[in-house]
């Protein structure tokens, strides 16, 4: 597959993950793990929105690397860091300190060379 | 003044623990990795029909794992912040580098050693300091 389509599809797959991520956070305060309550789970609209996105990237993810290389992929993946702290900041109204930038590069620095 | 220092090493800990939960994202991340080698193990034994895929042993422990790297992602979640456990997940890098040395005798090259340092730095850095 030619890298010009995948680049974009791969963004789109790292925002779609990001937006997993935030419905995942924003279902924690009612996620329970008490067993009688196991089933209420399900009813957490939350929850099911951040799997099902989840689900949906991880599916265009799998479908770009039929095509493509791990090693080329597999990095990007990290771009979806970046996108939830964006998501983090804009909706959650969460404080992004210098620390939180310095930590996010060093680790997508980290996942390239790992990768390579 | 032993037993206030004591005291002291005990609030902090509990202080962190309840304050980020950094600490579920981590075992998270190490239940994430052992997944993927799951799946890669299924992979290999993988037939392409849709009863071989489903049936695939290695391929619904990799599901398991997957399902309970979820659960304590959440209650990571549930104590603290998106921006500082997210990130975290990038953990997860190295111990797939890890155990693919062991279990598949992949070669770890000086530049993937150096990846797991700054992926270490990180994750110190979010996780060690206390965020406002």
């Amino acid at each position: 597959m030619d890298k010009i389509i995948t680049l974009p599809l791969m963004i789109v797959a790292c925002i779609i993950g990001a937006f997993g991520a935030l419905y995942m956070k924003k279902s924690a305060a009612n996620f329970t793990l008490k067993w009688k309550k196991l089933f209420s789970n399900l009813k957490n609209k939350n929850l099911m929105i951040g799997l099902f996105l989840y689900a949906a990237s991880t599916v265009l993810f799998v479908i770009l690397l039929k095509h493509n290389k791990l090693m080329f992929l597999y990095p990007m993946t990290s771009l979806t860091y970046i996108f939830a702290i964006i998501l983090s900041k804009m909706i959650l109204n969460e404080r992004i300190t210098k620390y939180k930038i310095i930590a996010v590069i060093l680790i997508i620095l980290g996942n390239i060379f790992i990768t390579i | 003044m032993e037993s206030k220092s004591k005291s002291k090493r005990v609030n902090l800990t509990s202080a962190r623990y309840k304050d980020n939960g950094v600490l579920f994202v981590v075992i998270s991340t190490v239940i994430i990795a052992l997944g993927q080698i799951a799946f890669k193990l299924g992979t290999l034994t993988l037939d392409l029909s849709l009863k071989g895929t489903i049936l695939n042993f290695w391929l619904i422990i990799g599901l398991v794992l997957y399902a309970i790297a979820t659960v304590l992602l959440l209650v990571g979640l549930k104590l603290g912040e998106l921006s500082t456990l997210y990130p975290i997940i990038g953990l997860a890098y190295i111990w797939v580098c890890i155990l693919s040395f062991f279990i598949f005798r992949e070669t770890i090259t000086l530049l993937n050693g150096f990846g797991i340092l700054l992926i270490v730095l990180g994750v110190g850095l979010l996780g060690g300091v206390k965020h406002g």
